[in-house]
């Protein structure tokens, strides 16, 4: 199979997240490695030590052989075994601690990474990575820090001792013969030409094949986190055969690499015969000439073999960091993606929480632009301003842009033209901490969490006590359901847990705003789901949650929006009337039809 | 070796996106070990490939010091001019064996690891999916069995070519020493036997933290996944950093886990060292001690040593490989809980199905779920019947059942005359199709969401006027074609809720059952989608159901079914009311309870949702009209 060919079979309408170019993967590494430069200096030198006694054996066996050669007694091997002993003996530690060392290294330093790039991802704005598709992110943070991980603890290890057999490599030769070591020499050419054409070979591979297994999570999750909607219309087999289809996708390009791989050792195994062929074809000559021993001449063929393992560890730790740079470009390149304005999050004990003021700022758009991605605009000259306390409502159609300058009002989006301000202060030039708990948008779009009823809840706020959750949810008239739950408020819910209706979803959603306790709310239908369920619930629990702020509300129920101080109705992106409910029923306008198709009694 | 050459897992007809994926075979559903195992055994032509391969390829590595004793005692110290030609096209004629043998060694590898790991993904898929149902694990969850846990089953098949090329080795070698000396080939067995036994001793530890270190990384995926979906959500509270911290506690957690596993592993490599050096010092020392007292040649020295040297890597894979065993088991388990989960319904069994005609009659009768009991109303062919349910949790149940998603503890569901139950779910799920509330869209344009299920073009052109759909491809950029992105979040909620309607009525199925599918379009829309919803459902003789409290989309219905709470009673078990279902006496035996529209006065009743606390449903039925007119809990539960 062809890696290109099956590349083109992938979504080709994503825009995936970007992914870094080697040069910013080395500088990314090149800091993230400095804090830890002692710790890597001392693995390596535990690693240098441990590789050292590796070469213990054959030096002792050479020790042996000349004695053997020598034709001295027995007792010329106690000094030789005494070295393999001490060896052995120090080896064991020196093993342990490499590994440790190494772990310690690398794997603290991925889980950074890791962290980061989900930090930076969430700091992302929504469309950038909703343009990838969760499945992108996902098998960045799990299947690339899989890789890395293996790959930088086998590439490290590698080029360690890499490092040390090049090292040995030279001192040996210099100990040798110098006509053995140049025979060997013949070798080197031929590696590094093999190198050369193998770093250049795998790298696309390897880059593909990463990308692969991210489509391959996209398919997998597309069937897992779709799972209801793909049961009831009977799309099993076609989300089968997508997963297969991936999945094998994703095989071709291991095949593809495994294939590389090979024929990369297979050049330097004709390496090693040349260089072998011509140590043993000198020593022939020489010591016929009688110009070097038998000794000598075994025990440089036999340097030479033991020099085989750890020279295809050298140049198989290229393949691990082949392979490692390939997952890091990809998780480096989320980093890169976050805006300078929008830093990756320090874990955050507890977010400042400053004591708040009674604080009624005010937040508005001025004749606001917006159109998504390279698209169109979808939101034209629309201005508003929610003072003190005031209810704005927005209605209109469907799709005619409510939710979307919503999120403009939210701070969420920035408008291409005109502004968004928060007491006259650009939204886009506050901080994300100062806006916690001073705007908060309750999207049309419902989402509980994988977790209890008290941490969905305490997403607000982490550090409210379990009396607040309770009073929040209290407040809003939730208590009586939740704790008929079957662990009360300890339920677990969201993806895997216990089933909630749609409209208990969104009732949560209003008890979770009510511990933020946000100076300006914006709900996006926030009640609409309330259906046969709930409606009446909803309906009180958001008159909670409004009284004494600033609201800019939406919705399709005009009953919600009906006591509004002012309401905008949009049309095509435009606002096209504005005023109070009795003002624009008597109008006539369009508020006044939607009124009438909403108030007919059926 | 290309991939068209591989043995393939029986793919699932792709012709009709309908088609079933095909179940596993029957091996590994019982055990962790027989899942491995089983998954192994598909791929064993590779698998014996690569061990034969691996093994050779071995065999040649080890020749190498060998011959290059023979040459240097051979063609070097002794030996006529032509030896040493001799001697190294032998040494060449190895070279080509080993390398080769590597070569197809370990593609034959690659290809047995990735096809296990690809099969064992495919069964996770397939279980998944399955029209049976019974999986609750979170998407996350599920993705890091089918992804990772695959991936490390299937690493185990390259361990398994490995180990048994080791033990190859070890014996050819073990045999050859035996050949030079009975002392050193005893050294070797010994060795190898007090390694393994050891090396197992640390290895138990390992097991445990190993499955540790999978579990922990397992939660972090899953938490990552969660949050991202939740994106939207997260942002709007500004619980970014809140949300980052708790995937950093995660990670955290994940991490000490995987150091934890990693210092077992360090102590398992450490021993290794250990033993091998113990094992090389006592070879060298016996063989220099032998050699000097001329009981062994020097050529048989050499070729002793590099052997000795050359069994450490073998002994260190099959000392190794009760590591990866327990590793794999370990993942193969955690594939097992989803592929082993219990089916939700039994899949029906009587053959054939349903009559042909266009729509088919839906009858429930005095169902029992989640606590209510007396669940009763019927749809008839070429009507839209509506459904307005007063009682919590219970409307999301009610589509579910039609289409068995799940089984009530009571009572009758029947489709065109048939019991549910006894219909294959495919065919039944062919007849009722449900779209439900929440449908996500699939990556891929508008037209292609809304010919997803279509018959044909006409169909696809129906569903799009009757949910309103047309509206949408004008007004998007793009039109038909624009894309809505994975899960249909490029288009706002109304759009995204018409498009899966339009995907539903253009599907043309018999039975429709829609579930609040206007919540989120404005009621001029609403009003005009359940217009023309009713003129293509009821003008084809289909029948439509709809759970709705929507006034627009009752008032177009020929007859709406209140369903409201009558008493709370307790049964001595389920399904079977005793004492205040007395009171509404046909309600025992299991008959709906069933009024004309007029005298309704529901008591409204919360749910209790107790097993044995059942809630008696009474069912009131007209028109939207008649019962807003008559019936006054109806009217106070739809008045805006
Ligand atoms: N993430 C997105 N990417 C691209 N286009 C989008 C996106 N979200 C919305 N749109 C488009 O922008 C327009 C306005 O959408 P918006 O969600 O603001 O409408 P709305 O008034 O909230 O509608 P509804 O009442 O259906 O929720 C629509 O045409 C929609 O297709
Ligand atoms: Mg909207």
């Amino acid at each position: 199979m062809n890696p290109t060919e099956s590349a083109a079979a992938s979504p080709a309408t994503r825009r995936l997240l970007p992914v870094a170019d080697g040069r910013r993967t080395r500088a990314h590494l090149r800091t993230a490695l400095r804090p830890r430069r002692l710790l890597l200096a001392a693995t390596t030198a535990v690693m240098v030590a441990e590789s050292a006694l590796g070469l213990v054996g054959p030096i002792a066996i050479g020790w042996v052989t000349q004695a053997i050669v020598d034709g001295r007694g027995t007792s010329a091997v106690i000094g030789p075994v005494a070295l393999l002993a001490a060896a052995a003996v120090l080896g064991a530690p020196a093993t342990w601690a490499s590994n440790v060392l190494l772990a310690r290294v690398v794997l603290p330093e991925v889980a950074r990474l890791r962290e980061d790039v989900v930090g930076s991802a969430l700091a992302l704005p929504v469309d950038t990575v909703e343009a990838g598709g969760s499945g992108d992110l996902v098998s960045r943070v799990s299947g690339d820090v899989e890789r890395v991980t293996e790959a930088a603890q086998g590439g490290l290890a590698g080029f360690v001792s890499a490092a040390l057999a090049i090292l040995a490599t030279l001192v040996g030769l210099a100990s040798l013969d110098w006509r053995f070591a140049l025979a060997g020499l013949l070798a080197v050419p031929l590696q590094a030409y093999t190198l050369r054409w193998y770093l250049r070979a795998s790298r696309p591979v390897y880059a593909a094949g990463r990308t692969a297994e991210g489509h391959r999570t996209s398919a997998l999750l597309g069937a897992f986190a779709a799972l209801p909607t793909v049961r009831a219309l009977r799309l099993g087999g076609r989300q089968y055969a997508r997963v297969q289809d991936a999945s094998l996708a994703a095989a071709g390009y291991e095949f593809e690499a495994t294939r590389t791989a090979t024929r990369f050792f297979g050049r330097l195994n004709v390496a090693e015969f040349v260089g072998l062929g011509a140590i043993l074809l000198v020593a022939s000559v020489l010591v016929r000439s009688g110009s070097a021993s038998v000794g000598a001449a075994t025990t440089a063929a036999l340097f030479f073999v033991g020099l085989f393992d750890p020279i295809n560890a050298v140049l198989g730790a290229f393949d691990s960091v082949q392979q490692a740079a390939a997952g890091l470009a990809r998780l480096i390149g989320v980093l890169d993606a976050t805006p300078a304005s929008a830093p990756v999050p320090a874990p955050a004990g507890s977010p400042e929480a400053a004591p708040r003021t009674a604080r009624q700022p005010v937040l508005a758009l001025d004749r606001a632009d917006f159109g998504y991605g390279d698209g169109p605009d979808v939101v034209h000259d629309v201005s508003l301003r929610i003072a003190a306390g005031q209810h704005v409502a927005v209605v209109g159609t469907t799709g005619s842009g409510k939710s979307t300058v919503a999120t403009l009002l939210a701070g969420l989006r920035a408008p291409r033209r005109g502004t968004a301000t928060l007491d006259g202060v650009p939204l886009a030039d506050v901080s994300p901490a100062a806006l916690h708990g001073t705007v908060a948008l309750v999207t049309q779009e419902t989402h509980l969490f994988a977790g209890s009823v008290a941490a969905n809840i305490r997403l607000a706020r982490p550090e409210a006590t379990d009396a607040q959750v309770a009073a929040a949810l209290d407040a809003v008239g939730a208590t009586g359901w939740v704790e008929a739950l079957p662990d009360g408020v300890d339920t677990l819910i969201g993806a895997g847990g216990h089933h909630l209706a749609p409209g208990r979803a969104q009732h949560l959603a209003l008890a979770r705003l009510f511990l933020l306790d946000p100076d300006v709310v914006v709900l996006d239908e926030a009640t609409a789901e309330g259906g046969s369920d709930s409606a009446r619930l909803l309906d009180t629990a958001a008159t909670t949650v409004l009284r004494g702020r600033g609201a800019l509300l939406v919705a399709h129920r005009l009953s919600q929006t009906a006591g509004a101080d002012t309401i905008l109705v949009m049309e095509e992106g435009r606002v096209t009337e504005r005023g109070s409910h009795q003002s624009l029923r008597a109008a006539g306008g369009t508020y006044a039809s939607l009124w009438e198709a909403w108030s007919r009694p059926g | 070796m290309t991939l068209d050459a591989l043995p393939l897992p029986p793919r699932p007809a792709t012709a009709s996106p309908a088609a079933p994926p095909p179940p596993p075979p029957e091996a590994g559903r019982h055990s962790p070990r027989a899942l491995l195992w089983g998954a192994l055994r598909a791929q064993r032509k590779d698998l014996v490939a690569a061990s034969a391969l691996y093994s050779s390829h071995q065999l040649g590595e080890s020749m190498v010091p060998v011959l290059v004793g023979a040459t240097v005692s051979e063609a070097i110290a002794g030996g006529g001019r032509w030896a040493i030609a001799w001697w190294l096209s032998v040494l060449a004629a190895d070279f080509v064996l080993l390398s080769l043998s590597y070569r197809y060694g370990a593609r034959a590898s690659m290809r047995a690891k990735q096809h296990t790991g690809h099969v064992v993904r495919m069964w996770v898929t397939e279980r998944v999916l399955r029209p049976a149902g019974g999986i609750r694990l979170a998407p996350g969850d599920l993705l890091t069995r089918a992804a990772s846990d695959a991936g490390r089953v299937g690493a185990f098949a390259g361990v398994v070519a490995q180990t048994v090329a080791a033990v190859a080795v070890l014996a050819v070698a073990t045999a050859l020493l035996l050949g030079f000396s009975l002392l050193l080939g005893a050294v070797i067995l010994l060795g190898t036997a007090l390694l393994l036994v050891v090396q197992d001793r640390v290895a138990r530890r390992l097991r445990r933290h190993s499955g540790a270190e999978q579990h922990e990384a397992g939660k972090a995926a899953v938490l990552a996944e969660d949050l991202v979906r939740g994106m939207r959500v997260l942002k709007g509270i500004r619980a970014e950093r809140t949300a980052a911290a708790d995937y950093r506690t995660a990670s955290q957690a994940a991490l000490g886990a995987s150091l934890r596993a990693m210092s077992s592993q360090s102590l398992l490599s450490a021993v290794g060292t250990a033993f091998t050096g113990v094992y090389l010092t006592v070879i060298a020392g016996v063989g220099g001690w032998l050699t000097l007292s001329g009981r062994i040649g020097l050529g048989e020295f050499v070729a002793a040593l590099g052997l000795a040297r050359f069994v450490v890597g073998p002994m260190q894979v099959v000392s190794g490989a009760s590591a990866a065993y327990a590793r794999a088991v370990a993942s193969a388990g955690r594939v097992l809980e989803v592929t082993g989960t219990r089916e939700e319904v039994r899949d029906g069994l009587r053959p054939g199905g349903f009559e042909e005609g266009r729509g088919a009659r839906v009858e429930v009768a005095g169902v029992e779920v989640d606590g209510f009991s007396g669940v009763s109303f019927v749809a008839e062919c070429g009507e839209l019947t509506g459904v307005v349910v007063d009682a919590p949790g219970l409307a999301g149940r009610i589509p579910e059942l039609l289409v068995r998603e799940s089984e009530p503890a009571a009572g009758r569901v029947e489709v065109g005359g048939k019991a549910v139950g006894e219909v294959p779910l495919e065919r039944l799920r062919a007849r009722v199709l449900v779209s439900p509330h929440d449908a996500v869209l699939f990556p891929g344009t508008l037209a292609e969401n809304i010919a997803l299920l279509a018959p044909d073009a006409k169909a696809a052109e129906q569903g799009t006027w009757a949910a309103f759909a047309d509206q949408v491809i004008d007004t998007v950029p793009g039109g038909a074609d624009a894309t809505v992105g994975d899960r249909g979040e490029s288009l706002s909620g109304g759009q995204r809720q018409r498009v899966a309607l339009a995907r539903a009525v253009a599907a043309t199925p018999p039975v429709l059952v829609l579930h609040d599918p206007t919540t989120a379009v404005d009621a001029a829309t609403e009003d005009r989608i359940a217009g023309r919803l009713r003129q293509v459902r009821a003008q084809e003789g289909l029948t439509s159901l709809l759970v709705t409290t929507s006034p627009a989309l009752l008032s177009r219905c020929d007859r709406v079914f209140f369903l409201h709470g009558a008493a709370a009673y307790e049964a001595a078990s389920p399904g079977a009311p005793t004492q205040g279902a007395a009171a509404n006496g046909r309600a025992a035996n299991g008959d709906p309870v069933h009024r004309e529209a007029g005298d309704a006065d529901g008591s409204g009743a919360d749910g209790g949702t107790e097993h044995s606390r059942l809630t008696l449903l009474i069912t009131d039925s007209g028109t939207h009209a008649g019962l807003m007119r008559d019936n006054a809990a109806y009217r106070e539960l739809l008045t805006r």
